[in-house]
């Protein structure tokens, strides 16, 4: 009883909590991170230069604030395959908007227009009791349609400097600011999820639909929010990309959806929802971002790099299963 | 090969001659001559009207996301508007590889009844079976923009590819600086023959030059801003002390100049096709030059042509060419560098209006 008594003790000390919970599954993705970036410096020491790492921060900035909103929409069980189509979007409307709102109420009106759109999807998912790959891949086509329209079909150069250089080039405590908007945008997601009755919710839905509904949790309202949350962050992606590219594109990044998809479950996220946190989207960000430019350094062409993410995302997955005792 | 090289240069010499007078005739003399000549730059001696019953006119192009296809689409319709005809249907394949697109669009269009066939190729091969069965329907078929690989269509209006690749490359050596230097290329989308063999020409042209390096980029799948800047980005890594970053189109070159920019470097970029955003890294020095590829006069071209023919008159720019199995109208290309882009007339032949969307016409 005792001995009950003070391992209970020890518990509460949260850093023991977490030492007991941290077991080798969870060193996975670090470790292929730590191991995988020693291999590279070897072979191309410039990997690892500060320019080197500085560039990569800027280059998957924009992958990571749109995969924290897919995560979330992982998490509770479904996916948003609209994403991308809607920040071309946001980004085309806050740019057309400039002349009337400024350069930084364009920002705003991106994020909010991001907000918007996906709150509208998030009710039909939620009220109209729709399958989520159904709506979001219509409402992909929808906004790519309504970019198109707005812009004429071509890319708009008009985004103001003072963007293109405070969020684009821009640099703060030495890391660029696009990144540092990504890593707030990262433990928005953390504090939602780990510390509001929110994202409990999304935990509990994606796990078990029916049975957090019978208990009494408005599972619509909360999946809308979930989906909300997840247009919010693609007009963060919008701000983000718009200021780095220096153009509004109507269609920017198409292949930006499945890769955030596919930064949450090579992260650790399960794909039927119910686990997972932030800092897996951190990882398959990481090692998305550090494939594509290291091999390119290497020098390796493109058709093995394809190779070898596809390659990459396969063994994720298959790590995945292991970490949850489903092979072997 | 000193005859080809001088043919070379009097072509170009002809073209800079023609383009200059057209837009100081155009200016100077308000008749409809002159805007006739204005908007075909001098290339046709004589605009002609279509006449008796119009030529229907169905056209399937590869996107409408860029100023080069845009300004086809725009070209031939407002060419309609203005020599005559009528246009039954513009479509598009989505991006380069949606061939299926194309046949389904073809074979709608030979079910509405369409004179001519424009098409822009979303591929090299594979057409023979839906250009065998527009042929059979009496159907003329002109190849617009790219190279289609079939003996089938009637003509094309295209560029060299090659030519503009190896004139970037030539325009670089011409630039470069002293001793040997250092050539960043971005290759453009994976299978896409166009940009193939604007490599295969900028290969040549530094084959060509003493002291140049060629180090080019893993081939990629995509033609956006994001990506070209993160490759561009990725090779600064690797080879600080390049002097140029090359592009098959300035779709690519974009996010060049940005990644260049963002850097703070001062390397040089150089790309084909003009679009409303090259004129500002023109003006800063980012861009070294850029490559005009008249895409609203290659439309301009086609209907004049399909009318000329019609009526039985002459069609002298169409000419046998040994890079495709059907005669061409091969396009004159001029660079815009800081120097000349001001007294060049991008809005009569490259770009189209801002506002001008295919909606309108549809």
């Amino acid at each position: 009883m005792e001995d009950r008594n003070a391992e209970t003790a020890r518990l509460r000390q949260p850093w023991r909590r977490r030492l007991k919970r941290l077991n080798f599954s969870e060193l996975i993705m670090p470790g292929f991170i730590l191991v995988y970036s020693s291999i590279i410096a070897l072979i191309e020491p410039r990997f690892l230069s500060w320019g080197n790492l500085d560039n990569l921060a800027g280059q998957i900035a924009p992958l990571l604030v749109m995969s924290v909103g897919q995560a979330f929409t992982i998490i509770s069980g479904g996916l948003d395959l609209s994403m991308a189509a809607v920040m071309s979007l946001s980004g085309v409307v806050g740019i057309l908007l400039v002349p009337l709102v400024g350069p930084w109420g364009a920002i705003c009106v991106m994020a909010v227009f991001g907000l918007l759109v996906g709150l509208v999807t998030g009710y039909i998912i939620a009220y109209q009791k729709t399958s989520p790959f159904i709506v979001t891949l219509g409402m992909a086509s929808v906004a790519t349609a309504i970019a198109l329209i707005l812009a004429h079909g071509v890319p708009i150069y008009t985004v103001p400097p003072e963007l293109t250089a405070a969020i684009g080039f821009g640099h703060f405590l030495g890391l660029p600011v696009s990144f540092e908007i990504a890593i707030a945008m990262l433990l928005l997601g953390a504090f939602l999820l780990r510390r509001t009755v929110f994202g409990r919710y999304v935990y509990a839905i994606g796990s078990n639909k029916s049975a957090t509904l019978r208990s009494g949790v408005n599972v619509s309202l909360y999946t809308m929010l979930v989906y909300g949350f997840a247009g919010f962050s693609t007009g963060v992606a919008s701000i983000v990309l718009t200021s780095w590219v220096g153009a509004a594109q109507p269609v920017a990044e198409p292949d930006m959806t499945l890769k955030s998809i596919a930064a949450a479950v090579l992260g650790g996220i399960a794909l039927n929802g119910g686990s997972g946190g932030m800092v897996h989207v951190l990882y398959g960000c990481i090692v998305l971002g550090a494939l594509s430019n290291s091999l390119t350094l290497v020098g390796v062409s493109s058709f093995y790099q394809i190779l070898a993410v596809g390659i990459v995302i396969i063994v994720a997955v298959m790590l995945d299963r292991v970490r949850r005792r489903e092979i072997f | 090969m000193m005859s080809k090289i001088w043919r070379k240069y009097l072509v170009r010499a002809t073209y800079a001659g023609v383009m200059m007078l057209a837009v100081g005739v155009g200016s100077a003399i308000p008749s409809a001559k002159a805007d006739d000549a204005a908007r075909f730059l001098g290339t046709v001696d004589e605009v002609v009207k279509d006449t008796g019953e119009p030529i229907r006119y169905g056209v399937t192009l590869v996107h409408l996301q860029d100023d080069y296809w845009k300004g086809m689409a725009y070209g031939i319709v407002d060419e309609v508007e203005k020599s005559g005809g009528k246009v039954v249907q513009v479509s598009i394949a989505g991006k380069y590889g949606n061939v299926t697109e194309q046949f389904a669009q073809i074979d709608a269009m030979i079910t509405k009844g369409i004179d001519v066939l424009v098409i822009g190729a979303a591929s090299y091969d594979g057409y023979d079976t839906i250009l065998a069965k527009a042929k059979a329907a009496g159907i003329k078929i002109v190849a617009a923009g790219t190279a289609v690989n079939s003996k089938i269509p009637d003509w094309g209006v295209l560029f060299s590819d090659f030519e503009i690749g190896k004139r970037m490359g030539a325009l670089l050596c011409e630039k470069k600086p002293a001793g040997s230097f250092k050539i960043i290329g971005l290759p453009g989308p994976a299978g896409a023959e166009w940009s193939k063999l604007r490599v295969d020409g900028l290969k040549e042209a530094v084959s060509e030059c003493p002291g140049a390096e060629l180090e080019l980029a893993p081939v990629g799948g995509e033609i956006s801003i994001g990506y070209a800047l993160s490759q561009t980005s990725d090779m600064m890594t690797k080879y600080p002390d390049a002097s140029f970053v090359w592009t098959p189109t300035m779709g690519l070159g974009m996010g060049a100049v940005q990644a260049i920019r963002q850097r703070n470097s001062d390397m040089k970029v150089v790309g084909s096709t003009i679009m409303r955003g090259v004129f500002e890294p023109l003006e800063d020095g980012t861009l070294l030059a850029v490559n005009a590829e008249p895409s609203i006069l290659v439309g301009r071209l086609i209907v004049q042509y399909a009318i000329r023919q019609k009526l039985g008159m002459d069609t002298p720019l169409i000419q046998p060419s040994t890079d495709t199995q059907y005669p061409l109208v091969t396009m004159p290309t001029e660079f815009l560098t800081k120097e000349n882009y001001k007294s060049y007339p991008w809005e009569q032949t490259d770009v189209p209006p801002a506002d001008w969307s295919i909606e309108a016409f549809q």
